[in-house]
């Protein structure tokens, strides 16, 4: 046995695969086309995102104001409702007790 | 993982007068169209010295792959078709050799792995060759290169010593050991067939 003869009978050449080449110069193809530009909302969007969440914050903000105002308002309307009827029960005792002193 | 990608073409590589033919210019781009050409030219080179060596068709495709893509890259660097083969053939090397080194494949290849024959093995029987390849996949990974690109590409010891930039004497030395270690475990398997 010749085990050069036999090593070069083991050891030859080999095709791959068939397209390799197309794999290949599909990768580079891949790498080297241009990036797409990017869409107005992956361009933008942290910003959109953050400017978002400020308006929601600031709307938040407003509503709690909003809400704290009316209650104030309505607790004071309350409040003079009371003052206004507590006059005017002074005043009608005040009038009886007047109206009686006459009468006697 | 290849050292080096700007590879010198070796001394006897013998460099083309003429610009380097696949290119536009000397230093003009590579033509995509000729990129094909080079790699069907040479991907049967670069897949058997990846195949041998590895022994697992995956692996070798891949390492293929990666070593043309690393060419597209360097191509600039590219200076005559001889240059380019000694390149392709250069980085094959080293990456086989790393991923042999990483993979530690022939820790794990034994002589047991090597189906054993079923007929009387003739002169270039396909049975023999597997075997062959079988136990060369079982050198250290140095002397498995050496021996794949001694007997797949016919190259003379000075030419590998240019591939695996190492000297001359290390090459012949790992050569002669090489088949040392392949008689010794051909002798043990076969002693009938391999006297």
């Amino acid at each position: 046995m010749n085990l050069d003869q036999e090593l070069a009978n083991a050891l030859k050449r080999k095709q791959p695969p068939p397209g390799m080449v197309d794999r290949v110069m599909a990768t580079i193809d891949s790498r080297e086309r241009p990036a797409v530009a990017p869409s107005f909302w992956h361009a933008h969007g942290a910003g959109l995102r953050l400017a978002a969440g400020l308006v929601v914050i600031v709307a938040i903000g407003f509503g709690v104001v909003r809400q704290r105002e009316a209650l104030r308002e309505r607790q004071e309307g309350e409040f003079a409702t009371r003052k206004l009827m507590t006059a005017l029960q002074i005043a009608s005792e005040a009038l009886n007790d007047a109206k009686r002193m006459v009468e006697q | 993982m290849a050292k080096s990608l700007d590879i010198e073409a070796p001394s006897g590589a013998g460099r083309a007068t003429a610009p380097f033919e696949l290119h536009d210019s000397a230093q003009g781009p590579a033509v995509p169209g000729s990129f094909s050409q080079i790699m069907l030219e040479h991907e049967a080179m670069v897949f058997g010295l990846a195949y041998h060596f590895l022994q697992n068709r995956t692996a070798a495709e891949d390492l293929t792959q990666e070593v043309f893509l690393g060419l597209y890259q360097n191509l600039h660097a590219i200076r005559s078709a001889a240059h380019l083969k000694h390149w392709l053939r250069q980085v094959t090397s080293r990456r086989c050799i790393d991923a042999g080194r990483k993979a530690r494949l022939w820790r794990f290849l034994s002589l047991g792995d090597a189906p054993e024959p079923a007929i009387e093995l003739r002169l270039a029987d396909p049975a023999m060759a597997r075997r062959l390849q079988t136990l060369v996949a079982t050198l250290p990974p140095k002397l498995r290169m050496t021996v794949v690109l001694r007997y797949q590409e016919d190259l003379e010891p000075s030419e590998i010593a240019a591939v695996l930039e190492v000297p001359l004497n290390t090459v012949k030395s790992n050569l002669r050991r090489s088949l040392e270690l392949l008689r010794k475990k051909l002798g043990r398997q076969l002693p009938e067939v391999y006297k």
